[in-house]
């Protein structure tokens, strides 16, 4: 993928992309870890 | 008498008096100007007065900080070998509490919103005629994140590295005055008069959790920022732990001192008058603001959307902290919104974007690491 691109609009929507898609997983393993933390751990 | 006068010129001849420049003048009025901003003014002193000094250090001509061996030059390995911004990352996580986003997470939204000043401000450089490796390092100003911005300039524009620290930096301290008439703009009275409900209590285990996981996740997706994302995160958990007190407290205070002596000092000594005195400088410190203002907007618009998805639960002000500048971004944010209805309590609603901020920028970082690649290539 290195040096794939230097159309400022593709690497301004790919990036702008995968910001997003990282950080809505991050939510949801957030999410996983307090459904863990309530329902295995039993710390709720 | 004559070996007398010999002895003078040849002093005289080695000084550096002999080399001194205009523009070094220039670059050390600078460096007062700075020192005057940092000390006399308050902004960002820890960090502003060893950049000012050692711009002032770096302008003295014949001192051999690049070739000889000595302090200059590990303190310059540290800089352009990228050892210094993730240690700066451990401090940072040490210091940071991710309670507030795991409580909410909806707010990780937020700090990916805000990333878009980082991609104005690439595509201005990039029609400005700087290279695409240039551009995607003047971008990153807009992440208001100092550490990522010097960790991707020495990877990416090393010749642009003292321009876009110094922009980097001056923003970053200038985030009271650059961001409430931008916040203002984008809101309403009634928006920024919402009040959010208080957020849940996070658990050990979660607080635990979250800084090794998400370590994994992010190093195994973008390898090129997995120092930095795995040094914030090994700081975090040295907090969180609850077992690794003495850790946790040198990470934050003495290590990161250090380091940011070293850091600032470093950024100082790129700040040349051969490579700092150009046009580019002043296209990247008018580039850098147009990525705060843009990443600022964006913050707000988005937050302004989630607030009407939510049903006005959300202020929309707690969107502008997703520029990162933990914590004073948070701050403004907490102002802005007390100025607005005396009983609002926005800080620890805004920590959450805020800290997330740090997250988005530094997976800009490598996301641009991965798709444009180091200088050179």
């Amino acid at each position: 993928m290195e040096g794939s691109t230097s159309n400022p609009w593709l690497i301004a929507i790919i990036n702008m992309t995968i910001v997003f898609g990282v950080l809505i997983v991050l939510g949801g393993i957030m999410k996983l870890i307090r459904y863990f933390d309530g329902g295995f751990m039993g710390t709720k | 008498m004559d070996a007398f006068f010999v002895a003078i010129m040849s002093v005289w001849n080695d000084s550096g008096f002999t080399a001194f420049t205009a523009g070094n003048a220039i670059m050390m009025l600078v460096g007062i100007i700075l020192l005057y901003l940092a000390i006399g003014k308050g902004f960002e002193p820890l960090l502003l007065s060893p950049i000012a000094f050692g711009c002032i250090l770096a302008n003295v001509p014949k001192t051999g900080f690049e070739t000889d061996p000595g302090i200059m030059q590990v303190i310059l390995y540290g800089i352009n070998n990228e050892i210094f911004p993730p240690l700066i990352f451990m401090g940072v996580g040490a210091m940071t509490d991710f309670g507030p986003l795991i409580a909410n997470p909806k707010t990780l939204l937020l700090g990916a919103a805000a990333q878009a000043g980082v991609f104005v401000s690439l595509i201005g450089a990039l029609f400005l005629g700087f290279t695409v490796q240039e551009a995607a390092a003047i971008g990153i100003i807009g992440g208001a994140d100092g550490p990522t911005a010097i960790y991707l300039a020495a990877k990416m524009a090393p010749q642009l590295l003292g321009a876009i620290a110094v922009a980097a930096y001056s923003y970053m301290s200038l985030v009271p005055l650059i961001q409430p008439p931008i916040m203002k703009l984008f809101t309403t009275e009634e928006d920024r008069k919402i009040k959010m409900a208080q957020l849940r209590t996070v658990s050990h285990f979660e607080k635990v959790v979250f800084p090794v996981v998400t370590t994994i996740f992010i190093s195994l997706l973008l390898p090129p920022v997995c120092s930095l994302i795995g040094m914030l995160m090994l700081g975090n958990l040295f907090t969180e732990a609850g077992c690794l007190g003495r850790l946790s407290d040198t990470a934050q205070n003495a290590l990161m001192n250090i380091v940011t002596i070293l850091l600032a000092t470093g950024t100082g000594l790129t700040m040349k008058a051969d490579t700092f005195l150009t046009y580019q400088t002043i296209l990247i410190i008018v580039l850098g603001l147009v990525a705060f203002a843009a990443g600022t907007a964006a913050g707000v618009i988005f937050g302004k959307i989630m607030c009407w998805a939510d049903g006005g639960k959300t202020n929309p002000l707690i969107g502008s902290a997703g520029v990162s500048a933990v914590p004073m971004a948070a701050r403004v944010s907490q102002i802005v919104g007390q100025k607005a209805n005396p009983g609002n309590f926005l800080l620890m609603h805004a920590m959450g974007p805020n800290v997330a901020g740090v997250i988005g920028t530094a997976v800009a970082a490598g996301t641009m690491l991965a798709m444009i690649g180091p200088a050179g290539k």
